[in-house]
């Protein structure tokens, strides 16, 4: 008898790969970012770096967008994933060998695009410049992650899946697709193929790909991030969990198809444009179905906000995010591309969601979930994220502020034509024109890097210095047993 | 547009991925009750500290027991394996409250 009053086993939430990746996603992301900072100087000041290959605008500026993209993002995507499905599935990994693996895996491939792209060693396509071994190295990562998130949620112990699940998981699902099909190509040797698929095929395939890769990894996969670590810092569920749900639905119903709005006024057939334009414009409403969401979930608190600047970071991430995606339905429209095509607005548009939306809403999570995983009360210094949040917020408005001016001013100098119906400028007068707000931006992007190197010493702090929580006297985190739910 | 022979088949099976999902969802009542699911996020930590109080209980129960037989005691108390915490079953009672 009294044997089988055996104590339970005690389940600990595997937090070790999740330090593992927040850790690298700070470090990621002043990497990433201070490469951004070189390339914006190099435009400014194009001589910056004469005569140094592997230091060369076009060989960086991939290294730049890999580096905060998948090495900061994505890093902090699958590392806070891995914190909520299992808190919201009261659950451990499942195969966390294999999560390990996903660790190892992920940064030994940013490594190879640190190494690669100096190199030259390039595919040509935006955002999936790797080439076809690391194509491969990626693709066996994320099916192992697959495999530990999936498997995650097929045990977990509570019947209901949290929204943020569904966001995460459409990500994985969306990002193996996508990088699968995109990267189809035939080794002619070790660093070197050439893709399946040529000319306009290729350049339509490149763009399903690339607007894609913005939609479930830079939209949906934040989302999912917004709608753990929102309610968390606010300490009050989602304002509304249904539209949450809905939203969810139609956004990915919706997405697939708004890539081809990159390939306006191209070899690409006109009706096929104008249905990337079509569904770019549909996707306004479930966007914003998220913005929405994420904001009112402060409604009655907004005090809050005057002395809490990791909730600062959060929403203002998510009015970044309203303001991206209506610029960017607008920026598909072909008479309003017609102007902004090609210009700096796009540079513009791309930042407002990258610095504002991703970044802050990553920096932001960063902040919440890093003293919890070290066993700390708090941040080491609360004055630092106060100083990261105001340099980052006016770096952003320096940036993308200069990058529209100098977008609408390119366009109109491009399209603008004298009275006997001849160009009234060339390209060199316009680019002369531009240097000011390159400068600008540049200064806009120094001041969120700094911001970046004040997180990242904070966060060695916190880890090395400050204070232990005493609560964490159970440090693991042991899993909460609940009885697995019926008919699951 | 060769491409779209490709593009345009492989929307249709992520639609119909994504119907069966939806539907799967649905099925299994995943959105029946989505007044409450939001709350679930912050059930957590009061469930873990609820779990390392019973679970220490326990070990205390079970080190008394031990300590009572070891002394030859004719009668042990009966053992104490009630330390699971059904969710599922607290939400119906709470909603029927």
């Amino acid at each position: 008898m009294s044997t089988q009053a055996a104590l339970p086993a005690t389940e600990v939430y595997n937090d070790k790969v999740v330090r593992q990746f927040t850790i690298m996603a700070v470090f990621w992301g002043v990497v990433g970012m201070g490469v951004g900072v070189l390339v914006a100087a190099q435009l400014a000041w194009p001589e910056l770096t004469n005569g140094i290959p592997w230091l060369a605008y076009g060989r960086i500026r991939p290294l730049h967008t890999n580096g905060v993209i998948f090495a900061f993002g994505v890093s902090a995507l699958i590392g806070t994933s891995y914190w909520v499905v299992q808190r919201t599935c009261h659950t451990t990994l499942f195969a966390p060998r294999l999560a390990a693996f996903t660790f190892w895996g992920w940064q030994l491939a940013m490594i190879g695009a640190v190494i690669t792209l100096p190199l030259g060693i390039t595919q040509s396509k935006e955002y999936a410049e790797l080439e076809w071994p690391l194509d491969i190295l990626i693709a066996v990562v994320w099916v192992a992650y697959a495999i530990v998130f999936f498997g995650t949620i097929a045990k977990r112990r509570v019947r209901h899946i949290y929204v943020a699940n569904w966001f995460y998981g459409a990500f994985i699902i969306a990002v193996a697709l996508l990088h699968i099909f995109n990267n189809l190509a035939v080794p002619a040797s070790l660093w070197k193929s050439y893709s399946l698929f040529a000319g306009v095929q290729d350049a339509m395939l490149q763009w399903w790909y690339g607007h894609n890769a913005v939609g479930f990894v830079l939209t949906t996969a934040f989302l999912g991030m917004m709608y753990y670590f929102i309610p968390k810092q606010v300490e009050r569920p989602i304002w509304s969990y249904r539209l949450s749900i809905v939203h969810f639905w139609a956004l990915i119903f919706t997405y697939m198809w708004a890539g081809p709005h990159h390939l306006h006024y191209t070899a690409l057939p006109d009706w096929v444009q104008s249905i990337g334009m079509v569904f770019s414009i549909i996707l306004l409403a479930p966007s914003w179905g998220g913005m929405i969401n994420g904001i009112m979930t402060i409604s009655g608190q907004w005090h809050k906000l005057i002395t809490d600047p990791v909730l600062r970071f959060l929403i203002v991430a998510v009015s970044f995010y309203g303001m991206a995606t209506f610029e960017g339905s607008m920026m598909s429209i072909k008479t309003v591309n017609a102007l902004s095509h090609y210009t700096d607005w796009t540079v513009g548009h791309v930042h407002s969601g990258a610095l504002g939306w991703v970044g802050f809403i990553t920096i932001g999570s960063l902040y919440w979930i890093i003293p919890r995983l070290f066993g700390k009360t708090r941040m080491y210094s609360h004055r630092a994220i106060e100083l990261h949040f105001w340099i980052a917020t006016i770096g952003i408005v320096f940036y993308i502020a200069s990058m529209w001016m100098a977008g609408v001013m390119q366009g109109l100098m491009w399209r603008s034509i004298d009275a006997d119906g001849m160009l009234a400028y060339s390209f060199v007068e316009a680019l002369a024109a531009t240097f000011p707000y390159y400068v600008v931006r540049f200064v806009g992007g120094a001041m969120y890097l700094t911001g970046m190197v004040l997180m990242a010493w904070n966060t060695i702090m916190t880890v090395r210095f400050a204070d232990t929580d005493p609560r964490a006297v159970n440090h693991p985190p042991v899993v909460p047993v609940l009885q697995p739910a019926p008919n699951t | 547009m060769d491409i779209l022979f490709l593009l345009i088949p492989l929307s249709v099976i992520l639609v119909m991925i994504i119907v069966a999902m939806l539907a799967w969802a649905v099925h299994t009542e995943q959105f029946d009750d989505l007044e409450h699911q939001g709350e679930l996020i912050f059930e957590e930590e009061e469930l873990a500290e609820r779990a390392d109080k019973l679970r220490a209980e326990a070990a205390r129960k079970q080190a008394e027991q031990q300590e009572s037989l070891s002394l030859g005691d004719a009668d042990p108390p009966p053992a104490v394996a009630v330390t699971r915490v059904d969710l599922r079953q607290r939400k119906v009672n709470d909603s029927t409250a």
